[in-house]
C-alpha cells in the first residue's frame, strides 16, 4: 500500500513539473494558434537564468527567479518582435517550424555560455520528510505548493480578470476581438510574457528535481506536448490536468513494465484517448458554430 | 446639422484588386442610413473600410470632425464606432455577460459603470437578459445577433453599424430586430447599414443610398428610392 502510495504520490509531483510547460504551450496555443516547439528551449533559457542569478551573483533562490523570469520575458518579447510578428498573417505550420528554429538557437545559445556539463542550483540538501511512511523530499514539497501557487494564480488571470478574458475573446475570434477594441499586439505580448514566466518557474522546478542541461527542456517538449494534447490543448488548464494523469500513468506503469518504457505507456494511453476522445480528456467541446 | 461621418473618394478592396471605386457619402447624425445593392456592389467592402478593417488604397474617413483613416479598428472603436460584423459577430466560447462586458472595457465605455450600463442596453433586449450565464455560441441565430448588438452598444457609441444585421433571421426576429435598430436610433445613436431585406432596410432608417460595382448609384431620402419604380425594377426584385 505505502509502496503504491509513494508512486501515486511520485506520479503527482512528476506530473505537476509537466503541468506547468503543458500550461505555457496552451496558453501561446489558444492565444496565437500554433504549438510553439521552443517551449522547452524557453525552460532551459529560464533556468539557467535563475542559474546565473542564483550561483553566478550568488542571489537567494526566489530572488534569482525573480530576476531569471524578466530575463525570459525579454528574450520571449524579443523572439515575438523578430520572428512570430513577421509571421502573423502566414500558417500556423510556418510560424511552428519557425518555432523549431527558435527552439534550436535558443538551446545552443545555452550551451554556448553555460557549457554542456550538468550544474545545479546553490541549495542546501536535506534529509526527506516522513508522512505517513510517505518519503516527500524538500524539493517535492517546494515542487507541489509553487505549481499548485501558480496555476491558482493564472486561472484567476486567465478566468477572471480583464486581460485573461481579452486573452479568451482572441483565442475565441481575433478579428471580433479587434472590432471589440481589444488591443492585438498588447494582449499577444502579455500571453508570451505569461508562458515566459510560467515557463522559467517550471524549468527551476526541474533543475532543483535533478540537474540542470542544455538538453533539459527538449527532454520535455514531447511529453509536454502529450500532456496538453491528452487535456486538450486549447483550454489551459485542462492541460494541467492532463498533465497530472500523463504523471501518474507513467508512474504507474512502472509496477508493470521496466522504468525506462514508462514513457512508452503514456504514449499508448494517449494514443488511445485521441482515437476514443479527440478533443482531450478534460477538453470542453469548443464552440465552432 | 453637420454629418458624423463623412466618407471621401474610398477606393479600397482586396489583393490590388479594387472593390470600391470612389465612394463618397455623407451619413446625418440623424434617421440612418441604409446602402442596398446587388450582391458584389462593395458593400461589405465599404463597411470594413469605415471601421477600419479594411486600409483603403485611397480617400478619407472623417468621424465627428477627426479624420481617421489611418486608425485601426480598436482605435476607432474607441471614438464611438460601433461595428456588428454579419457573421462570428460573438465570442462564441464566453459567456454572454462577458461578451458584454468585454463590449464596455474594451470599447472606451468610461461614461457609466458597467452595471448601470448593462442594465441600460438589457431594457432593449429583453429576450437576452436572463441568458446572461449562458455561453454565446449555445443561442439560438436571433439570440446572437441581439448579443451581437447589444456588445457594440455597451461602450455607448455614437455610431452603430450593421452588417446585414437581419441574414439567416426568423421572420419574427426580423421584425423584432428593426424594431430595436429604430428604438437604438431614437435613443441618439447615429446608424449606417447594409441590408438585403431592401424594403425593411430602407423603411427602418431615413436615407438610403444605392451601390452598384463599388460607385453610388443614388443617393436619396429612403421613400424617393422605395417609391421610384425604375429601382424596384432593377435592383430591388420588384415587379416591374
Amino acid at each position: 500500500m505505502n509502496h503504491l502510495g509513494q508512486i501515486v504520490f511520485n506520479g503527482l509531483i512528476t506530473g505537476l513539473l509537466i503541468a506547468l510547460p503543458a500550461l505555457a504551450l496552451s496558453l501561446t496555443f489558444s492565444v496565437l494558434r500554433f504549438a510553439n516547439f521552443a517551449i522547452g528551449s524557453l525552460l532551459t533559457v529560464g533556468a539557467y537564468a535563475v542559474y546565473g542569478f542564483n550561483v553566478g551573483l550568488g542571489l537567494p533562490l526566489p530572488v534569482a527567479v525573480a530576476c531569471g523570469c524578466a530575463v525570459s520575458v525579454a528574450v520571449v518579447l524579443l523572439v515575438n518582435e523578430a520572428v512570430h510578428r513577421p509571421l502573423r498573417r502566414r500558417s500556423s505550420l510556418m510560424q511552428l517550424v519557425a518555432s523549431m528554429g527558435v527552439a534550436l538557437v535558443m538551446e545552443n545559445a545555452v550551451r554556448l555560455a553555460a557549457g554542456s556539463a550538468p550544474a545545479a542550483y546553490a541549495v542546501e540538501v536535506a534529509r526527506p520528510l516522513r508522512f505517513w511512511g510517505l518519503r516527500v523530499n524538500h524539493e517535492q514539497g517546494i515542487i507541489a505548493l509553487a505549481v499548485v501557487a501558480l496555476l491558482l494564480l493564472v486561472a484567476v488571470l486567465y478566468r477572471a480578470t480583464r486581460w485573461g478574458r481579452a486573452m479568451r475573446a482572441i483565442a475565441d475570434n481575433p478579428d471580433l476581438a479587434g472590432v471589440r477594441g481589444i488591443p492585438y499586439d498588447r494582449t499577444v505580448r502579455l500571453v508570451w510574457a505569461l508562458s515566459a514566466i510560467v515557463a522559467t518557474v517550471a524549468g527551476t522546478l526541474i533543475g532543483l528535481d535533478a540537474t540542470l542541461n542544455p538538453l533539459m527542456g527538449s527532454n520535455y517538449v514531447l511529453v509536454v506536448f502529450a500532456a496538453a494534447i491528452l487535456g486538450g490543448i486549447a483550454s489551459p488548464l485542462a492541460a494541467v490536468a492532463g498533465a497530472i494523469a500523463l504523471g501518474v500513468v507513467e508512474e504507474l506503469s512502472t509496477l508493470v513494465v521496466a522504468p525506462h518504457y514508462r514513457s512508452i505507456l503514456a504514449y499508448c494511453v494517449m494514443t488511445l484517448l485521441l482515437l476514443l476522445r479527440p478533443s482531450g480528456l478534460f477538453g470542453t467541446r469548443w464552440v465552432k458554430k | 446639422m453637420s454629418a458624423i461621418l463623412v466618407a471621401e473618394n474610398l477606393v479600397a478592396g482586396y489583393g490590388g484588386r479594387h472593390i470600391l471605386h470612389g465612394v463618397s457619402f455623407e451619413l446625418p447624425p440623424e434617421g440612418g442610413l441604409t446602402v442596398v445593392g446587388p450582391n458584389g456592389s462593395g458593400k461589405s467592402t465599404l463597411l470594413k473600410t469605415v471601421v477600419g478593417l479594411l486600409p483603403p488604397a485611397s480617400g478619407r474617413i472623417v468621424f465627428r470632425g477627426e479624420d481617421v483613416t489611418a486608425l485601426p479598428v480598436h482605435e476607432r472603436v474607441r471614438r464611438g464606432i460601433g461595428y456588428v460584423p454579419q457573421e462570428a459577430n460573438v465570442f462564441r466560447n464566453l459567456t454572454v455577460a462577458e461578451n458584454l462586458r468585454i463590449g464596455h472595457e474594451f470599447g472606451g465605455g468610461r461614461v457609466k459603470s458597467l452595471q448601470a450600463r448593462q442594465e441600460e442596453v438589457m431594457s432593449l433586449f429583453p429576450e437576452i437578459a436572463p441568458r446572461l450565464g449562458a455561453l454565446a455560441g449555445h443561442l439560438s441565430g436571433g439570440q446572437r445577433q441581439m448579443v451581437a448588438m447589444a456588445t457594440a452598444l455597451m461602450p455607448a457609441p455614437s455610431l452603430l453599424v450593421l452588417d446585414e444585421p437581419s441574414a439567416g433571421l426568423s421572420p419574427r426576429n426580423v421584425d423584432l430586430l428593426f424594431e430595436i435598430v429604430g428604438a437604438v436610433m431614437r435613443r441618439g445613436v447615429a446608424l449606417l447599414m447594409i441590408e438585403q431585406n431592401v424594403q425593411k432596410g430602407l423603411a427602418t432608417t431615413a436615407h438610403g443610398l444605392v451601390l452598384v460595382n463599388g460607385t453610388v448609384r443614388f443617393s436619396a431620402p429612403s421613400q424617393a428610392l422605395l417609391d421610384d419604380p425604375a429601382l424596384q425594377g432593377l435592383y430591388f426584385g420588384g415587379r416591374p
